[in-house]
């Protein structure tokens, strides 16, 4: 009778499991590409934007910079549901891009912050040596400054793309097209949710972790230009 | 224009009550979160070599996954296993969990921040590892967390939002609740970020005030 | 050996495949003042770790007050309040008060209650110079050489039976460095117990009972203040201590 028991429950394994396998690949293969692009766009956009900010930040200051910060501490104060409800409801444009738009709002005013201080950093140490080889302050920022702080900048952003990846999750407030509003559509069309979520779980995983792993081994990398994070 | 007036007016109290509900929900995963972010920096600091690994896993785990995943699973996969919570129950488990464990790594990058000698010297009067954790180090670790760890409660009171998935009233629920009443959208969206935005500004000031006032030069401050 | 405070019995120790303690050999009586001197990597400091069990030996005994101290079945935290230590660098706690650290042990280790605590510690700090303004300072708001006295009265609030210096002086610019050593001359002429790591030769010459040469991780030359210092046999030493005097006759004709 045990026997039995041992059988029966080795065989709902392998059916739970092949169950999961299925679906991981079923969402792979019609999600996965979705959200990566919603990712790669509004990682962009907030490169972009948060590239501007920061030089006007930096090279503008004053007033210009104070302003900005509030801008700034505002956008990251507000819910990313509700960013991405103001423009889905209030542009009138598809979910898709308003997802896009919102996230790569959001996503400035953190990297705007990251690319700042990187390059604030930057410029405490590197700057004066560069003026006193006789640079001009352009070439300066240009030959000198802008090169590390790009390299610098590298870890923190990869991070910034992994959280990025995580809150297109959120997109499924306005019924965007990516991976978990997929896994929850498979889950009420099963009525289970259980292995929809993991295996959306397994896939975000798997890319978060690549991602870490990558920038582990280029913190590693960056220490011998002398570049690494001071901990 | 006149709808957004039109709405502070008529839904006033309820937007006031769902935000007490956010601010509730907030606060109690905030604090769970970081007594479990202690116990779990702890646990990391005093553990042998192979829980480590345990507890690196679960971490990863935690922070591999959107908040949002973790969130439906507790709330709509759970009652496969036969357990079933309410919105805020799960909600606040959701949040907790992990915000335990961003906030233990905050906690960890702050621990290995103090320099090992302020280790050796406790040790060296005859603390334990542990005593010294509890009665020296911990005392530093938290002045210097302090930053990461307001920056952590004002991101939980944002993402409470998701709790919007679960059926939640709370502020994002209510606000399309009553969008879809009075087709007012835009407004009654506005409405709520001000709260949102007025929350985090006030926090802010509070917790650098508190910073300022633990400082203790040579700590989190640089020797002039 | 009912005085002997202290045996340290051929010690190793290896940091990956780098010998860096070859067989040291060393005991204490009650009341003895030790200097140890040396060049840097000459393993001193790793020595001195090792009495106190911050670092682990690989091979060899330690006998504090004829107990096996590196057996490993010892409880380590209580030993250690028993050997006081102070460090090149202080470390005093950064967010405490100089009264708050020599309070801390004498509360949470070895459970005072807070008005004995508070006695001792000001007599403690009084004892080393000191002064009721100095109390409440933080340590980033004292200089080196209160910092350093604060540690000392730190270690000896605990009443140890063995205090271990490591180079407590080389931290100190050199007006500093003289009030530390006359705190640590009272303490040895008052027949503390001390081993003290420590490039200040004059000192030794005044306080201590016996030199040891250490270089490479080996003890060269050992004896009486007068034999090693004024009248080394081994060349290594004699080159050693011939260094070390051109780099004091410089700093004087500087000052």
């Amino acid at each position: 009778m045990a026997e039995n028991n041992f059988e029966v429950l080795r065989v709902k394994l392998v059916m739970e499991l092949s169950n999961l396998f299925q679906t991981v690949v079923f969402i792979v293969s019609k999600g996965l590409v979705a959200s990566i692009y919603l990712t790669i766009g509004s990682f962009f956009i907030g490169l972009g934007l948060g590239s501007i900010i920061a030089f006007l930040q930096i090279i503008v200051g004053g007033i210009t910079s104070k302003i900005l910060n509030i801008i700034v501490r505002i956008l990251r104060s507000i819910p990313p549901i509700l960013v991405l409800f103001l423009i889905f409801y209030g542009l009138k444009i598809n979910s898709y891009e308003a997802a896009i738009i919102g996230l790569g709002l959001i996503s400035a005013s953190y990297q705007s912050q990251i690319l700042r201080g990187v390059v604030e950093s930057v410029i405490a140490r590197q700057f004066e040596a560069a003026l006193s080889i006789g640079f001009s302050r352009w070439e300066a920022y240009i030959y000198i400054v802008v090169p590390q702080a790009l390299l610098a900048s590298i870890p923190a952003l990869l991070n910034e793309f992994a959280t990025l990846l995580k809150d297109t999750s959120i997109a499924y407030a306005i019924g965007a097209k990516e991976m978990f509003t997929l896994a929850i559509n498979i889950a009420n069309a099963r009525m289970e949710y259980a292995v929809p979520l993991i295996s959306v779980s397994i896939i975000y995983l798997a890319i978060c972790l690549f991602i870490s792993s990558v920038s582990n081994y280029l913190v590693d990398k960056l220490k011998y230009i002398g570049l690494g994070v001071s901990w | 224009m006149t709808n957004l007036i039109d709405i502070i007016v008529n839904y006033g109290p309820s937007l006031a009550e769902a935000f007490k509900l956010t601010l509730e929900l907030s606060f109690i995963s905030f604090l769970l979160g970081f007594l479990g972010g202690i116990a779990l920096a702890t646990l990391n600091l005093l553990s042998p070599k192979h829980l480590k690994i345990f507890i690196r896993i679960l971490i990863d785990l935690i922070r591999g996954t959107p908040m949002t995943v973790q969130l439906f699973f507790i709330y709509y996969a759970l009652p496969t296993f036969g357990i079933k919570l309410d919105p805020f129950i799960s909600a606040l488990i959701a949040m907790s969990i992990n915000s335990s464990v961003y906030q233990s790594e905050y906690l960890r990058t702050a621990i290995n921040s103090i320099p090992r000698t302020q280790w050796e010297a406790a040790l060296s009067l005859g603390f334990t590892k542990f005593s010294s954790w509890i009665h020296i180090v911990i005392h530093q670790v938290l002045r210097i967390a302090l930053p990461a760890l307001t920056n952590e409660l004002i991101y939980i009171i944002k993402f409470s939002s998701i709790a919007y998935f679960v059926t939640l009233p709370e502020l994002v629920y209510v606000a399309e609740l009553i969008g879809s009443k009075t087709f007012a959208y835009i407004e009654v969206y506005m409405v709520v970020a001000f709260f949102y935005i007025t929350v985090a500004f006030i926090l802010s000031e509070i917790m650098e005030h508190i910073y300022k006032k633990l400082s203790v030069q040579g700590l989190t401050t640089s020797l002039t | 050996m009912v005085d002997t405070l202290l045996e340290a019995i051929d010690i190793h120790k290896f940091f990956g495949k780098q010998h860096v303690l070859k067989g040291i050999s060393l005991d204490v009586k009650i009341g003895e003042t030790k200097v140890i001197i040396g060049p840097s990597g000459s393993g001193k400091s790793t020595f001195l770790r090792c009495l106190n069990l911050l670092i682990k030996p690989d091979r060899g005994k330690i006998f504090f007050e004829g107990i096996d101290i590196v057996s490993g079945r010892v409880d380590l935290h209580i030993i250690r309040q028993k050997i006081g230590f102070v460090f090149q660098q202080f470390n005093l706690f950064t967010h405490l008060t100089a009264l708050e650290n020599i309070m801390i042990g004498l509360t949470k280790v070895k459970k005072l209650s807070k008005q004995d605590a508070l006695r001792i510690a000001k007599e403690s700090l009084l004892s080393v110079g000191i002064t009721e303004d100095l109390w409440n300072k933080y340590p980033a708001q004292l200089s080196g050489g209160q910092q350093q006295r604060v540690a000392i009265a730190r270690a000896i609030a605990m009443e140890p039976r063995l205090l271990l210096l490591d180079e407590p002086t080389s931290a100190l610019d050199p007006e500093l460095t003289v009030e530390v050593l006359k705190v640590l001359e009272k303490l040895s002429k008052n027949r503390i117990t001390m081993i003290i790591v420590t490039h200040e030769l004059g000192f030794a010459m005044r306080v201590a009972d016996e030199v040891i040469f250490m270089e490479d991780g080996k003890i060269v030359e050992r004896g009486s203040p007068d034999k090693v210092l004024l009248n080394p046999e081994k060349d290594r030493t004699k080159i050693f201590i011939s260094k070390l005097m051109e780099l004091y006759k410089m700093e004087r004709s500087r000052a």
